[in-house]
């Protein structure tokens, strides 16, 4: 199926919907990673070491709106889909995660 | 399957737990658990079933790499959503924290190593509540 060498981790891509009249928001987002399961063969006969989103926080407007502790069972390229309430059009969203090398990543997108 | 008939065991015993959060050590218990009765005992004791949790995942995947799964309930104050997959090494897919303002809602993709149970668990404000569905794998997603 896929090549031994892991992508590297990648921007967060984050779409997030004000549903009308509802006061919801409505957030997708993308998070590009390979999500190594540490049990996956390479070519050489070892096996690809263990690499994946452990901990993740969605935050609106500095306000904690969910929080993850993911492992190497959520699919390569994590998407989550959530609703809350409590956020308006113009918004920000910030997504941030840290994996189990301990590289971090955030990045942010406004609600529409 | 072989653990069946001990998780039978623990629904005869088991009753409503506490709705607390866990600490650091039962976390780690949690996420290290190699089977369902280990991961059940971290979580605090087998949950109520549930009916008012909708699980949806699909009865046949071909690709157990990239299993799409959704997970909404309407019992007041959840806290806490868990993904737990019966025949993967490490049953303990994922936990989602839920804070008030957040709806107890959530879709992602996950691996499942074999044909097995899928179990969504809920902690609310008046314990663990459960629900399980089985999902059929044609080519398993762990590898």
């Amino acid at each position: 199926m896929s090549s031994s060498a892991s992508p590297a981790p990648g921007p967060i891509r984050i779409r997030a919907r004000q549903r009308a009249g509802e006061g919801v928001t409505e957030l997708v987002f993308l998070m590009p990673h390979p999500m190594e399961t540490g049990l996956r063969k390479n070519p050489a006969g070892g096996f690809v070491p263990a690499h994946f989103i452990s901990e993740l926080r969605v935050s609106v407007q500095g306000r904690t709106v969910f929080e993850a502790r993911l492992t190497a069972a959520v699919s390569r390229d994590p998407l989550l889909s959530l609703r809350f309430r409590g956020a308006q059009a113009g918004d920000r969203v910030t997504v941030d995660w840290l994996d189990t090398q301990g590289n971090r990543r955030s990045d942010s997108g406004l609600i529409v | 399957m072989a653990q069946g008939g001990s998780l039978a065991a623990l629904l005869a015993i088991g009753g409503l737990m506490p709705a607390r959060a866990m600490s650091v050590d039962q976390q780690e218990l949690l996420f290290d658990a190699t089977s369902m009765e280990d991961a059940i005992r971290a979580l605090g004791g087998m949950p109520a079933t549930g009916t008012q949790i909708t699980l949806s995942l699909p009865d046949v995947v071909d690709d157990g790499a990239l299993v799409p799964v959704t997970v909404e309930s309407q019992l007041p104050g959840i806290s806490e959503i868990y993904l737990l997959v019966e025949a993967n090494p490490n049953p303990v897919a994922a936990r989602f924290t839920i804070p008030p303002g957040t709806e107890a809602y959530i879709s992602t993709r996950i691996k499942i190593a074999e044909t097995c149970r899928v179990f969504a668990v809920v902690r609310s404000a008046a314990g663990l509540y459960t629900v399980a569905r089985r999902s059929q794998v044609t080519v398993g997603g762990c590898g």
